[in-house]
């Protein structure tokens, strides 16, 4: 049981990251009086995009060709160690689990991992628009990693513990009253989301200014397959943040065992929780205009001076 | 500096002296507890400065950018991983060893000066252009990491949690090592670079991932173990860190407490920076282009050199791999300073180390490297089988319609431009125009243009040139005693030898 | 009418002068030029309007270069006109007086190949040495309309490098990821810091100052249409304008008002789309898609009239084709009056968004004595105080009869021309209320006859475009037929100020930046 139950942890954010992407994609719309596509629409992106040839620059070296594959592979590993219904960690066999996936330092560093290779398959191909696109994206990286960091940490001293899993079991049985830092380290967490997935305030991701552009900026000598692995990785980011900040800091209805009934009604909560968080994100894309880029680092500081903040509450009291 | 950083050195052993009577260990560490504070803390000020100078912290550091790049590479990598070490195995030996009694002050000043030191140092590097001094300031920055681990430990030592002193101590001595190595590593590949292309200067550099394809390999390596990312050495002992500074957060004063955070904030940052420095190294080194003749004309190393870095390669891959090992071992090294029995120790805070008392299960990094590699594996496989058919050509780079050239590629200077205006508080960056026109009264006709840019040097500035202008006003004043006149010279003998005699009469 | 000698007796000037339609014509020796043109420029202050070379050696057997200053509120252009031997193929430059000929003599050379003599930086512009070679003078009358060119194996001209370490250049275009026309900007960039801006243009050049020497009448106005496509009709106008001029023709009132309430459409749709886009190249997606929406109906409203979206066909020298019925006026005018409450909604709603004036605020700064210099026109010279509209300047149509006002900003940035244009939407609202309360009440035929056209004469035709202004310096010959059409659309000149307008800026500005301005490739390239 628990080893199905391990093989599906690990399939199941790629598998409904592409539906997150589609959701979005049609509150958007709808918000903009147009009609949208349909939400399974990013699965036929997808399909379509793995059946089409590829064309690699003469520049690029094998960096190009192999980050598409690390970066998914992050975003899988990383991924399968995320409660989204059960805080039950996968595992292999007794002493095999995928436990030291769930720390949340090794968490926040394996995605820095997936982000450092896409910096560098940005500049493999020698045109300046994926240079100046790292260079984005490692200032908005390095500057998030401050605000992400510490609302974690948050977490993780308000729960007394570092892996993700134990964190949620422990914050489901704060009292409410404690919860204000967490509300407020959640802030700050939404932020590092918005930032770290390349969405506005931060980034658009629908844009076709290249002059704009951060993260498609580094994408646009990708085709084919490895375009698809990358467009799916994204989303699979995504969905890990929007999954940890539902679960964490919102940590109540998630099973703690495989029980059909309690399974069922966290999956109804992640549910409500996670289409909040979408609408949220869809709302904020619809209307407001992209940051300047220079000020971009005030919010990510802002980001951080929040964390800090709730920290220095839970420490205090 | 040398001579400044051994004259702070000596005078620190001579306090010692000077307050115990001897210059044996032993004897220090029977007397220490009966030296008087106030000269407790000179001579720990002494040995702050003196070997604080040989480690690098931020300001004592302006020597190492210069003296690392302007050596050969291979003696630059031992600088870098092993001499620079040697000043913290003497704040090791001087605050734990020989001195144990150091008041919580000493603790919290080498955690912020730590925290300061990796943060500039990773600032100083990101405005780099020239490759070794890049690794350089690195370097400051991972001693800054360093002194966080050492910091930490010798506040929990003096509020008495030895346990976690052990802890801490370990990470430190753990990041010393993995410092040593994949420093080393990297020095050697810069090494290599620049003994293919003549020119440290990373603007020329460009499209040496196809000619120099093992050293770009194993430079890579180093780059993901400097920027700390599992499975590799380097994220096993900031991790570690980590937890020791965690550790300090829940502690009892406010003090502690803000101080730990500062230096939680600046481990945080540092990481993230040191990762978007790399991106800028290896990326303009090795990737895209080639942007200069020579960068095109360079060609791979010999077989030891690239035997050397491939070595270190994959020793930070083992020791990141194998970090439970490590760790168990280094915390037994740790508690031969103190502690009789170091495997009855277990962890009764339930802080961040689930389940198991002992060590070596703190962090199974080969778990995860094992289950990445998995995951690698097998997506890799299932998508090259389930896309055979497709075809794959290569094209140019998307042009718009232009050609490109070597000076359309993203230079180094301008990668970190943005980070260093976000910064420019502490760095103040400069820039200079100057711009020529075809005629001076219209100003629409430009016949040339130059941008200048650098950074400011606060150190020099504010620090070393008043010290020492200040040292060259009294030495020019101390000099007119040098008349060289044999008359004067006389006249000084023969005052000090009646200024010995009526000493003499009255002693 | 005016006595045309008490004019010039005005300006200081007593030459010997042609009074044609409406415009004055006087030739001054080069000796004189630049005294005639300081005079004129500098001390009376009369815009110049374009300058227009012309091959006349089959029956003057020189060039001749004409500067058309316009004496505005009058409606008078005056004409200092400069003779070029063959033999000699030089004129007296006048860059170095004013900024501003610098692009028109550049052109001369390119397309007569007469050399400005003293300018700093003589060099043909819009025909690619890749494709042209440099001996080749398109509109000389013995350069055929349809010979063909080889491509020249040249390579591209180097671009002007910024020294410095660490300087990198990005080049964008000609081919770009949106739907927009061609043209390549190099951009000269240190980290996000834009250092220099050069851009190149020329790559929709469709030799159309020749084809309107060799159409037929016929088609010569269809041809004005499709130079600039967003400006169809105010190009189609300016010229039926310049022929009307020509002709001495007279059109009924009720002509006069349907251009006006046509004019006034187009304006209405073009500020639409600049204003949606303007939006969303800042990311602002919802003025985006409600200002698409915006102009949608506008086209709508213009196919509704005229059966074309862009009012293609409704001009004709002489008046116009298609007339609005009473009925239709009135479904027009309520419909109007909803637009006008819902484009108000909607910049309440972008006045409100912090974030996006946040990104319009000083971004992309015209410097006002750069503008003057360089003699911008249109909305780039609102936006930074300088007052000129050709409908007030030198009206035309039934402009003169109606109230209105021109507004100006003046910190010249990118917001400055947003609300320009917001505040030329509320005018245009007005112009056409009272348009269309007029227009029931007015009589004639929508159409006067064009008689022959003089020999030898000149004729000018300006309008207001929405863009700015664009002005038709035509010519004929001894029997009558059009011998030379220069048409200056106002991107010309707005084209060369774009290397100052970006030089504080970071490089992901540039694109609202250049929608700020939108010039028109197409109608720089002609």
């Amino acid at each position: 049981m628990t080893l199905f139950f391990s093989l599906i942890q690990i399939v199941a954010i790629p598998a409904i990251s592409p539906l997150f992407v589609g959701i979005i994609r049609k509150l958007k719309a709808r918000m903009q009086s147009r009609v949208g596509a349909d939400i399974f629409q990013p699965y036929r992106d997808l399909s379509k995009l793995f059946k089409k040839d590829e064309i690699i620059s003469k520049d690029a070296s094998w960096i190009t060709k192999i980050a598409p594959y690390i970066i998914f592979t992050v975003t899988v590993v990383v991924g399968a160690a995320v409660p989204i219904v059960t805080t039950i960690i996968p595992s292999f066999t007794p002493g095999f689990s995928l436990l030291p996936l769930s720390d949340f330092i090794v968490m926040v560093y394996l995605l820095a991992l997936g982000t450092f290779f896409l910096a560098l398959a940005g500049m493999d191909s020698g045109s300046g628009f994926g240079g100046f696109g790292s260079s984005r994206e490692m200032m908005v990286a390095a500057l998030a990693e401050g605000g992400l960091f510490f609302s974690l940490l948050v977490a993780s001293v308000a729960s007394g513990s570092g892996h993700v899993p134990s964190m949620v079991v422990s914050l489901q049985t704060l009292p409410f009253t404690s919860f204000m830092p967490l509300i407020v380290a959640f802030l700050a967490f939404f932020i590092a989301l918005l930032a770290e997935n390349n969405r506005f305030p931060v980034d658009n991701p629908s844009t076709h200014l290249e002059l704009t552009m951060i993260h498609e900026a580094m994408i646009l000598e990708y085709s084919g397959k490895r375009l698809a692995l990358m467009e799916w990785a994204t989303a699979n980011k995504l969905v890990i943040f929007i999954a940890l900040g539902a679960n964490i800091f919102f940590p109540w209805g998630v099973a703690a065992s495989l029980e059909g009934h309690a399974i069922l009604l966290a999956f109804v909560l992640f549910s409500l929780k996670t289409g909040a968080l979408l609408f949220s994100i869809a709302f904020i894309e619809s209307t407001m205009a992209k940051f300047r880029v220079f000020r971009v680092p005030d919010l990510l500081f802002t980001s951080f001076v929040l964390a800090v903040t709730a920290l220095c509450i839970i420490i205090t009291f | 500096m040398t001579h400044f950083g051994t004259a702070f050195i000596m005078l620190s052993f001579f306090l010692a002296y000077r307050a115990t009577g001897s210059f044996s260990f032993d004897v220090w560490r029977a007397a220490a507890g009966a030296i008087d504070p106030m000269m407790q803390t000179f001579i720990f000020l002494a040995a702050l400065i003196g070997f604080g100078t040989k480690a690098g912290i931020i300001p004592l550091h302006i020597w190492l950018p210069e003296a690392h790049p302007a050596a050969p590479s291979h003696v630059s990598a031992l600088m870098s991983g092993v001499m620079i070490k040697t000043a913290i195995f003497m704040f090791i030996r001087i605050f734990f060893d020989f001195f144990p009694i150091a008041s919580i002050e000493w603790g919290l000043t080498f955690l912020v000066l730590g925290g300061i030191s990796s943060l500039l140092g990773v600032l100083y590097a990101l405005s780099e252009h020239d490759l070794k001094r890049l690794l350089a300031y690195h370097s400051v920055e991972n001693i800054g990491i360093i002194l966080l681990g050492f910091g930490a430990s010798l506040t929990f030592m003096s509020l008495g949690y030895e346990k976690f002193a052990l802890f801490a101590l370990a990470a430190a001595l753990y990041h010393t090592l993995n410092h040593a190595i994949f420093k080393a590593l990297l020095f050697l590949g810069a090494g290599s670079v620049v003994a293919a292309t003549g020119t440290r200067n990373m603007e020329e550099y460009g499209g040496l991932v196809r000619l120099l394809p093992f050293t770009s390999a194993f430079f890579l390596i180093g780059s993901l173990a400097i920027s700390a990312f599992p499975p590799f050495n380097g994220f096993a002992s900031e991790w570690l860190t980590f937890q020791a500074l965690f550790i300090g957060i829940v502690s009892a004063s406010i003090i502690v407490k803000a101080i730990f955070i500062f230096a939680i904030a600046s481990l945080t940052f540092t990481g993230g920076l040191a990762a978007a420095c790399f991106v800028k190294a290896f990326g303009v080194t090795f990737l895209a282009r080639p942007r200069s003749e020579e960068a095109t004309h360079a060609h791979e190393s010999e077989w030891p050199m690239l035997a050397a870095m491939g070595i270190l390669a994959v020793l930070t891959l083992v020791i990141g791999v194998g970090s439970g090992f490590v760790i168990s071992l280094l915390v037994g090294i740790v508690a031969s300073i103190w502690l009789s029995n170091p495997s009855t120790l277990a962890f009764p805070f339930r802080q961040f180390i689930e389940t198991r008392s002992q060590f070596a299960d703190i962090l199974p990094l080969d778990t995860v490297a094992v289950i990445t590699l998995a995951v690698f594996v097998v997506l890799t496989v299932a998508i090259m089988v389930l896309s055979r058919s497709r075809k794959v050509s290569y094209g140019r780079t998307w042009d718009c319609g232009t050609e490109l050239g070597p000076r359309m590629e993203i230079t180094s200077t301008s990668f970190s431009r943005s980070l260093i205006t976000i910064f420019q508080g502490i760095l103040r960056p400069t820039k200079q125009t100057d711009v020529e026109y075809h005629d001076e009264e219209m100003r629409y006709f430009i016949k040339s243009q130059e941008v200048r840019t650098g950074i400011g040097d606060p150190y020099r500035q504010a620090l070393y040139r008043p010290l020492s202008a200040a040292l060259t006003m009294v030495a020019s004043r101390v000099r007119l005693v040098q008349s060289g006149n044999i008359n004067m010279y006389i006249l000084y003998v023969f005052i000090t030898l009646i200024a010995l005699i009526v000493w003499a009469a009255r002693s | 009418m005016t006595d045309f000698m008490t004019i010039l007796g005005r300006y200081g000037l007593t030459y010997a002068a042609e009074r044609e339609g409406n415009i004055l014509l006087f030739d001054v020796p080069a000796v004189e030029l630049e005294q005639v043109v300081r005079t004129l420029k500098h001390e009376h202050h009369l815009p110049l309007k374009t300058v227009a070379a012309a091959d006349e050696r089959t029956n003057k057997g020189v060039f001749r270069i004409h500067y058309v200053f316009g004496i505005p509120k009058e409606g008078v252009f005056l004409v200092p006109t400069l003779s070029v031997s063959e033999a000699d193929a030089t004129f007296p430059s006048l860059t170095l007086v004013d900024q501003e000929f610098s692009v028109y003599e550049q052109e001369i050379m390119t397309f007569f190949g007469l050399v400005p003599k003293g300018h700093p930086r003589a060099e043909r512009i819009l025909l690619h040495r890749e494709n042209f070679s440099e001996d080749l003078y398109p509109l000389r009358k013995d350069f055929a309309w349809n010979a063909k060119q080889e491509p020249t194996g040249k390579e591209m001209p180097a671009f002007q490098q910024f020294d410095g370490e660490g300087v990198y250049e990005i080049p964008v275009g000609p081919v770009h990821a949106g739907i927009i026309e061609p043209g390549h900007f190099r951009f000269s960039v240190l980290g996000e810091e834009i250092l220099k801006l050069e851009p190149r243009l020329g790559y929709v050049h469709k030799g159309t100052e020749k084809l309107f020497e060799t159409l037929p009448m016929e088609r010569k106005v269809a041809l004005a249409e499709r130079i600039s496509g967003d400006s169809s009709f105010h190009h189609a106008l300016a010229f039926a304008q310049a022929i009307e001029a020509l002709a001495a023709a007279e059109l009924s009132e009720r002509a006069k008002l349907l251009r006006v309430i046509y004019a006034e459409l187009e304006r209405l749709a073009n500020h639409f789309n600049d204003i949606a886009f303007i939006m969303l190249d800042t990311g602002l997606s919802f003025g985006g898609s409600q200002g698409t929406r915006l102009r949608e109906r506008a086209l709508q409203w213009n196919e509704r009239l005229s059966g074309n979206r862009f009012l293609r066909g409704v001009i004709v020298p002489g008046g116009v084709t298609c007339d609005i019925d009473a009925e239709t006026v009135r479904k027009f005018q309520d419909d109007l009056e909803v637009l006008e409450e819902d484009f108000r909604e909607i910049i309440e709603a972008a006045k409100e968004s912090d974030s996006l004036l946040n990104r319009l605020h000083g971004t992309g700064r015209l410097d006002a004595k750069i503008g003057r210099d360089h003699g911008v026109v249109g909305i780039a010279a609102r936006a930074v105080g300088i007052n000129i509209d050709a409908r007030a300047d030198f009206p035309y149509a039934a402009y003169d009869g109606l109230q209105w006002s021109v507004p100006t900003e003046s910190s010249g940035d990118v917001c400055a021309r947003f609300f320009v244009r917001i505040r030329e939407v509320h005018q245009s609202f007005r112009l056409l209320s009272q348009a269309l309360t007029l227009l029931p009440h007015t009589k004639g035929n929508l159409t006067a006859s064009i008689g022959n056209l003089p020999f030898e004469a000149h004729a000018v035709g300006i309008v207001e475009g929405w863009r700015g202004d664009i002005v038709y310096f035509i010519a004929t010959d001894d029997l009558g037929a059009l011998s030379r059409v220069k048409v200056r659309d106002p991107s010309f000149l707005n084209w060369q100020v774009f290397p100052y307008v970006v030089t504080n800026d970071i490089v992901p500005d540039f694109p609202l930046i250049n929608k700020s301005f939108n010039l028109s490739y197409t109608g720089n390239d002609l």
